[in-house]
């Protein structure tokens, strides 16, 4: 037993304590005990874990996956290059993440793609967008078109009225 | 000279007789009005070119017609060509002989549409004495 116990304090590591919660990496085993082997087995079990699992304030970067943010309702607003640093990419959201991927390339063109479903607009819904600008505009040019010649005629059977030949249909 | 007179005036090459006791008013046809249109029509898109005649106007209520004309040295004579243009409602149909129909489309549309804004507002104001923005008569003096 080992002279003192130290209290439940995760914060502090103290050598002489047997909680494992509060074991130092590699320290304090002893092969001839059970408990002990058992505890470290644990102990390297819980940090495995703990490396494998996602830093929830990141992006889920699996190949073929499109990224996006983990944190509901964060939207990509800006990733770069890093100067000096060819296949490392900043990332942000608008709550403040940085991750540093590699395979810049790869990551890039689904980082800009990530960006264009944050903001509602892929490119097919882009070019659909364009499309339908233009068939606005064309169908209002169209409605001016058909503007002018009514009012040109209203002109003209009104200026025939005033100084017409009676009955005239010239042209009709 | 009244404005009516100089209208006449434009159309016949001479001036008509004058309303009044005892004299005949001109009378227009809706060929001559038209006649007379074409003529502010056709400066609507700058300069004609030396020899050639140029007409630019509305038809009817739907049809407006590009009527260009010149003597082609080539063959020693007159050739000219007609360019219908249809308002639909699903867009402004270009006929011209010898061509496929095509909706007119992009800056030509765009043109034209401005060339039928000048051409109403021209004849509006100086044919038949219109404000083209109220669609009012003008008075006599700003015409």
């Amino acid at each position: 037993m080992p002279d003192t116990i130290s209290p439940p304090n995760p914060g502090v590591i103290d050598l002489r304590s047997n909680d494992v919660w509060q074991y130092p990496l590699g320290a304090d085993i002893d092969p001839d005990n059970p408990a002990a082997e058992a505890r470290e087995e644990y102990r390297q079990q819980q940090y495995a874990e703990q490396l494998a699992a996602p830093d929830p304030e990141s992006f889920a970067i699996e190949s073929g996956q499109p990224l996006r943010p983990i944190r509901e309702g964060a939207a990509v607003n800006q990733f770069e290059t890093v100067p000096g640093q060819n296949e490392a990419v900043t990332y942000t959201t608008n709550q403040g993440v940085v991750i540093n991927p590699q395979h810049a390339e790869a990551v890039l063109a689904e980082a800009a793609s990530a960006v264009d479903n944050a903001y509602g607009a892929t490119p097919e819904m882009l070019a659909a967008a364009a499309a339908r600008q233009s068939r606005e505009q064309l169908a209002a040019a169209v409605a001016q078109a058909g503007v002018y010649a009514p009012r040109v005629e209203a002109m003209r059977d009104r200026a025939l009225i005033d100084w017409g030949m009676p009955g005239d249909n010239s042209l009709n | 000279m009244s404005f009516v007179h100089k209208l006449a005036d434009l159309i016949t090459g001479g001036t008509p007789p004058s309303s009044g006791a005892g004299r005949r008013r001109p009378r227009f046809t809706r060929r001559d009005l038209i006649r007379m249109e074409s003529q502010i029509g056709g400066r609507l898109f700058g300069p004609v070119p030396k020899g050639h005649r140029r007409e630019f106007f509305c038809l009817d209520r739907h049809t407006w017609v590009w009527y260009e004309e010149w003597f082609d040295e080539a063959s020693r004579r007159k050739v000219s060509t007609t360019t219908r243009y249809e308002v639909h409602d699903n867009g402004v149909l270009k006929v011209q002989e010898g061509q496929p129909y095509k909706f007119v489309e992009g800056q030509e549309l765009t043109n034209l549409v401005w060339a039928m804004h000048l051409y109403y507002e021209e004849v509006a104001r100086t044919i038949y004495g219109y404000d083209p923005t109220t669609g009012k008569p003008m008075p006599v003096g700003a015409r």
